[in-house]
């Protein structure tokens, strides 16, 4: 009877109760959706850093991630590369050169990373072939014979265009300075504009020659695991065959993406947390002008023999219910809405400058981890709870004798 | 048989420098299946009197007795127990809950004691029956006039079997008609139930039909009379 009285008594301001039970779907709807598209756009970003930068693993010497100096190279890749690619969690292998160089045209110059690549191999471990678009030419399959794939922002840096020539000046083997003239091939653009304007890629064969480097050379060799979740232990088995190289996993490559995820766990709480605060005190508000609104009708329940528990736990039990009823319909609608743009993605292209430029896809896949919805739910009886203790404890504190008496 | 013994009641409320006796040395009995009128001028203490003897407010000194059993010293759940068991309140503004029903109304405080839902319905329906609103059963406060409110306030009273129902000013917002009405069927309960009524009022219609008439000036009881 007191759940009853409880769900009746929510409902007797119907409008009051109607406007707590909005902004508590509003807090949850913009809570949730926020979260859900920081969520996508992190999972996005650690995904495109895995597709175009760092894949799972990366093997290399030592004292080449230092400095990067050319003579700090694996020797007998190939051979590597294909015992690697033989392991049951290896889904693909490939090897890289890698040379600092300085980019020249007739109208512009700038540093870049030249990266060596063998077209094939390289395909199966990386996507930069997939960034690609279809008239901006192809992963290293035209007719030129030193052939060149750049970003989007290097070419625009350099103002060349397809088929164009860029000059590259670098030191080789023997420390003398030496220099190619490829021809851009393709022209690739990821949702990281650091990526797009300093690295380009060049096939391994060409760029060892101009260094003067063994063919069978490789600054870097790169696995691509079958599953995420294999990472540590294939780690930890080259470690065990290579003890001389250093083996890294990709949050080990660039640790600000091995942060991403936990920062955005610990944001998204926070970011909750402070919605449900401010919404916590609107109910506080809310109870209270309930509690004194009802005051004699309280005073009665007193008088006639109910409890300070009983009186106590019918205004939780309203609280809660409030809260809960919010909840249910904002967390309800904000599931349908991750689902729905989480299929459907939001193009935020006006803000691609800004988001490309700190790595993130201006396209976003909502999404979360059903968890969060488990502990937003404690989160909200959480709050809930907390809100109805003040106006409960007022309740439970009124005179009896002097509620009764006041003219309602 | 005497129900309720007070002795030497003494109820002081402080009003800033000045100490006002609310009650001052009270003594009194009331016997079973009583129905009788506390009267006298505002601030002659009879709702504190009431009060005392609803267990909603302690005495400074003295004593009540009920059945024999000290209610003055009764704290926390058991004195919301003993009001909860011994007594029915009927109030001037009737304090019917506006969510519920009549019926939901009455069977509240028989909720509160634990009776079964099936025997707490039957009794509430026949409590409301015998308050003459047998067709009003679902009917909220809102759909039911003053006097009808408070009929369902007597059977709510009723409701809970306690050994007294205390009525504080139980017409003062009713009409000639309701009020008339409302008496009888109070009268009516005392009559054939023996239940016994204790009011407080200014209402000469009250006094009228009362059986035994105390009147209250300064704390203190100035008369004390029983009709014949």
């Amino acid at each position: 009877m007191i759940w009853s009285i409880a769900w009746k008594n929510i409902w007797r301001n119907k409008l009051r109760s109607m406007v707590v039970i909005i902004a508590i779907f509003l807090g949850m709807t913009g809570g949730i959706f926020s979260a859900a598209v920081m969520n996508g756009a992190a999972e996005q970003r650690v995904k495109d850093a895995i597709d175009y930068e760092t894949s799972h693993i990366r093997i290399s010497l030592p004292q080449f991630q230092e400095d990067l100096g050319q003579e700090f190279y694996i020797t007998h890749s190939p051979e590597l590369v294909s015992a690697l690619s033989q392991m049951p969690w290896c889904k693909s292998a490939c090897s890289r050169l890698k040379i600092n160089a300085m980019a020249n045209t007739a109208h512009a110059s700038g540093p870049v990373q030249i990266i060596g690549v063998n077209p094939e191999e390289d395909q199966t471990v990386f996507a930069i072939n997939k960034a690609i678009c279809d008239t901006c030419g192809s992963w290293f399959e035209g007719t030129s014979k030193f052939p060149l794939v750049a970003g989007d922002k290097f070419c625009n840096k350099l103002k060349v265009r397809l088929k164009s020539k860029v000059v590259f000046s670098f030191q080789d083997q023997s420390g003398e300075i030496t220099g190619s003239a490829p021809k851009v091939d393709g022209i690739f653009h990821i949702s990281n504009n650091l990526f797009n304007e300093y690295r380009v890629f060049v096939p391994v064969s060409e760029l060892a020659t101009v260094t003067q480097l063994p063919m069978d050379a490789a600054h870097e060799i790169y696995v691509r695991l079958k599953s995420g979740k294999d990472l540590q232990m294939a780690k930890d088995l080259i470690q065990k065959a290579l003890p001389g190289m250093l083996v890294q996993t990709w949050e080990e490559i660039d640790p600000s993406l091995g942060m991403i995820s936990g920062l955005m766990d610990a944001m998204m709480m926070v970011f909750m947390s402070i919605i449900l605060l401010a919404l916590g005190f609107g109910i506080v508000n809310t109870m209270l002008m309930v509690v004194l609104e009802r005051t004699r009708e309280l005073g009665m329940l007193k008088a006639i023999g109910m409890t300070r528990r009983r009186i106590f736990n019918m205004i939780m039990l309203e609280t809660l219910l409030l809260t809960v009823t919010g909840a249910v319909v904002g967390i309800g609608f904000s599931v349908f809405l991750v689902s729905y743009t989480g299929s459907t993605g939001i193009d935020l292209g006006n803000l691609s400058e800004g988001l490309e430029a700190a790595g993130y896809a201006s396209f976003i896949y909502p999404s979360l981890n059903p968890m969060f919805f488990v502990e937003l739910a404690v989160l909200v009886i959480i709050t809930g709870i907390s809100a109805a203790l003040f106006p409960a404890r007022r309740a439970t504190r009124l005179n009896a004798a002097e509620a009764v008496r006041i003219e309602g | 048989m005497k129900i309720i013994e007070i002795n030497h009641l003494t109820k002081i409320y402080q009003a800033g420098d000045i100490q006002v006796r609310a009650l001052d040395n009270i003594d009194l009995s009331f016997e079973q299946g009583e129905f009788a009128a506390v009267v006298g001028p505002s601030g002659s203490g009879k709702t504190t009197f009431l009060n005392m003897l609803g267990g909603l407010d302690k005495p400074d000194s003295g004593e009540i007795k009920v059945d024999g059993q000290s209610i003055t010293s009764l704290k926390g759940s058991k004195l919301v127990n003993y009001r909860l068991q011994n007594i029915g309140f009927v109030f001037q503004s009737y304090n019917l809950i506006p969510v519920l029903s009549a019926l939901e109304n009455v069977e509240l405080i028989m909720h509160l004691q634990g009776i079964n839902k099936t025997e707490r319905r039957k009794r509430a329906i026949e409590l409301l029956e015998a308050v003459g609103l047998g067709d009003r059963l679902n009917s909220r406060p809102s759909k039911l006039s003053g006097g009808q409110q408070q009929r369902v306030a007597v059977a709510r009273a009723l409701a809970s079997k306690p050994r007294f129902i205390l009525a504080d000013e139980p017409t003062a917002n009713l009409d000639s008609v309701s009020a008339q009405t409302l008496l009888e069927i109070m009268e009516k309960l005392n009559k054939e139930e023996n239940i016994t009524f204790i009011f407080s009022t200014h209402d000469q219609r009250v006094v009228n039909r009362a059986r035994r008439i105390i009147t209250m000036e300064d704390g203190k009881i100035k008369s004390d009379e029983t009709k014949i």
